[in-house]
């Protein structure tokens, strides 16, 4: 498994979360995996939340775990799309039982990077208000929006970039303290 | 600064992809060659993608949900033809070319039910419209002065939650009238951690609005506000937005208009209720505003008081020179915008307020 802390393994493509991607990933896959998550769950109220917990694990995958470009990704979506519907499942006492003509290999050595365990998304909420803005947007601008250094700086009203990665490096360690735990 | 930081600065630099191949060739070797410099690389790129994942999953459910319930198949639709994708690296080419083949054919199908689903859709929006309709009948004999009573105990008591929009840069923030009047009024953000007094600069009842200033020194700087207030007539069963903070997280609702009374510049909606909050924007489907919420009971059934009123109080307090002019803004960005992006637009241009009545 690709840890994300892997030095060959950088953010190389800071793939930005767009419309057109989410529309994409739907467009490509959406069907069929409405079509998994109805065969397997029965409630496709239930769809909304899975699908978006599996364009997150993509997402998180195509920015920070080796993504080939030369293979067909589909099989790696199926896995992930199984991996998630039979967490959904236990979670509501529910099985899975595949109905549906998926390309799945091992699904269950699959580690979802996004679940709740690895990514205690309460403790990075947390973490963000307890730091407040500006730092809040700062991280967000950097980190998420991928945004230039000049925008970043104006953000925060820094007289230049110097002083904004200073201040960018101050807002990050208070984070990295926040989130485990010694803040 | 220490070497300590410079180094830190690199790090963060490496992991955004701004260095050179050899800076970035040089300071992997130090890494690999120095355990604290692999310690700190470590814990921010841990750091790092943890708040992208984090702010991405907000965004994706923020999309996911504007585009209705996967039950629908129709909401299933790809932009692929459209947009150059990231996600085109996703499958391979003969892959694409069947599913392009298969998109055309659902398009088909989508088109020949189409007219029947529009009937349809049309046949219940109608009855829905005229229940709605109904109770907004009942809703305006219970007046504001009404709900005003029910709600005066939880006022005085424990205040309640409003939300402003910006209406100058340097932190000006229109609310409804009726709940900021003789309150004690503080800006609260961060989970309600810091909380700045706020004021009120100018009020007026017959607009029901007022103008609300934070503390001196500790207003927010705002950039150049990407929406306008818009005072166009309204068409019954319009689709609507009402979109509001609560610090941090974008609260918003879909709603239609079910009545306009235009006599007091009064609105009625129903929308969908989660946590709506008093004083949050209505956005049409062009992303102007047309009005603030001033009332809303537990059924969704909601008063707004419409950007006209807007208009005609920030008119009169630019005659009084003893008060900040203000220019509305002119230019609607977020026409532009998708729904999940124009919400995220506007959030820094929301305030959120604790009132709690004094009298």
């Amino acid at each position: 498994m690709q840890k994300m802390s892997d030095l060959n393994n950088l953010p190389h493509k800071h793939i930005e979360l767009t419309e057109s991607f989410i529309d994409n990933f739907i467009g490509q896959y959406g069907r069929g995996l409405v079509k998994f998550i109805s065969d397997n769950n029965g409630d496709t109220k239930a769809a909304n939340e899975i699908i978006s917990k599996i364009i997150l694990e993509v997402y998180y995958r195509m920015n920070y775990d080796r993504f080939d470009d030369d293979t067909d990704n589909s099989e790696l979506v199926d896995n992930i799309a199984f991996r998630i519907l039979s967490d959904y499942n236990r979670s509501i006492g529910k099985p899975v039982v595949l109905k549906f003509d998926l390309n799945i290999s091992k699904p269950d050595k699959i580690e979802l990077f996004t679940s709740e365990a690895n990514l205690n998304i309460t403790t990075i909420d947390s973490a963000l208000k307890s730091i407040g803005e500006p730092g809040r947007t700062l991280l967000k601008l950097s980190f998420h929006n991928f945004a230039e250094d000049q925008e970043v700086a104006s953000h925060i009203h820094a007289d230049s970039k110097e002083e904004m990665n200073l201040k960018r490096a101050r807002f990050l360690d208070r984070c990295v303290d926040l989130i485990n735990g010694n803040g | 600064m220490g070497m300590d930081d410079q180094d830190k600065i690199l790090v963060i630099k490496l992991l955004l992809g701004q260095l050179t191949d050899n800076e970035k060739d040089l300071l992997k070797r130090r890494i690999n060659n120095e355990p604290e410099l692999n310690d700190l690389f470590k814990s921010y790129s841990d750091v790092v993608s943890k708040i992208d994942v984090f702010y991405a999953s907000r965004s994706i459910k923020l999309k996911i949900d504007s585009m209705g319930s996967f039950s629908n198949s129709k909401k299933i639709r790809s932009k692929s033809n459209q947009n150059k994708s990231n996600t085109e690296n996703m499958g391979s080419n003969a892959r694409m070319g069947l599913l392009v083949s298969l998109m055309l054919i659902i398009a088909v199908a989508v088109t020949l039910g189409f007219n029947y689903f529009i009937n349809w859709k049309n046949d219940n929006a109608n009855k829905m419209l005229i229940e709605e309709q109904s109770q907004a009948q009942i809703l305006k004999q219970d007046s504001i002065k009404s709900a005003l009573q029910k709600e005066e105990f939880r006022l005085k008591k424990k205040g309640i939650d409003i939300t402003g929009i910006a209406i100058t840069r340097s932190g000006l923030y229109l609310t409804p009238y009726e709940w900021v009047q003789d309150a004690t009024i503080l800006a609260t953000s961060d989970n309600n951690t810091n909380k700045i007094p706020a004021t009120i600069l100018w009020d007026d009842e017959s607009a029901g609005l007022a103008v609300l200033k934070i503390a001196v020194g500790d207003q927010k700087k705002l950039n150049t506000f990407p929406y306008i207030f818009s005072s166009r007539k309204f068409f019954l069963g319009e689709e609507i937005i009402v979109i509001s903070s609560n610090g941090d997280d974008i609260i918003y609702n879909f709603g239609r208009v079910i009545d306009d009374n235009k006599e007091s510049n009064i609105l009625y909606i129903k929308v969908e209720l989660d946590n709506l909050i008093l004083g949050a924007p209505v956005i049409d489907n062009y992303g102007q505003i047309i009005g603030l919420i001033k009332s809303i009971d537990p059924n969704g059934m909601g008063t707004v008081q419409k950007s006209i009123s807007i208009f005609t109080m920030i008119a009169e307090m630019n005659l009084d020179k003893g008060v900040e002019r203000i220019i509305m803004p002119k230019k609607n960005s977020l026409s532009k915008l998708p729904n999940p992006d124009r919400l995220i637009a506007l959030q820094p241009y929301l305030a959120h307020f604790n009132v709690r009545k004094t009298k």
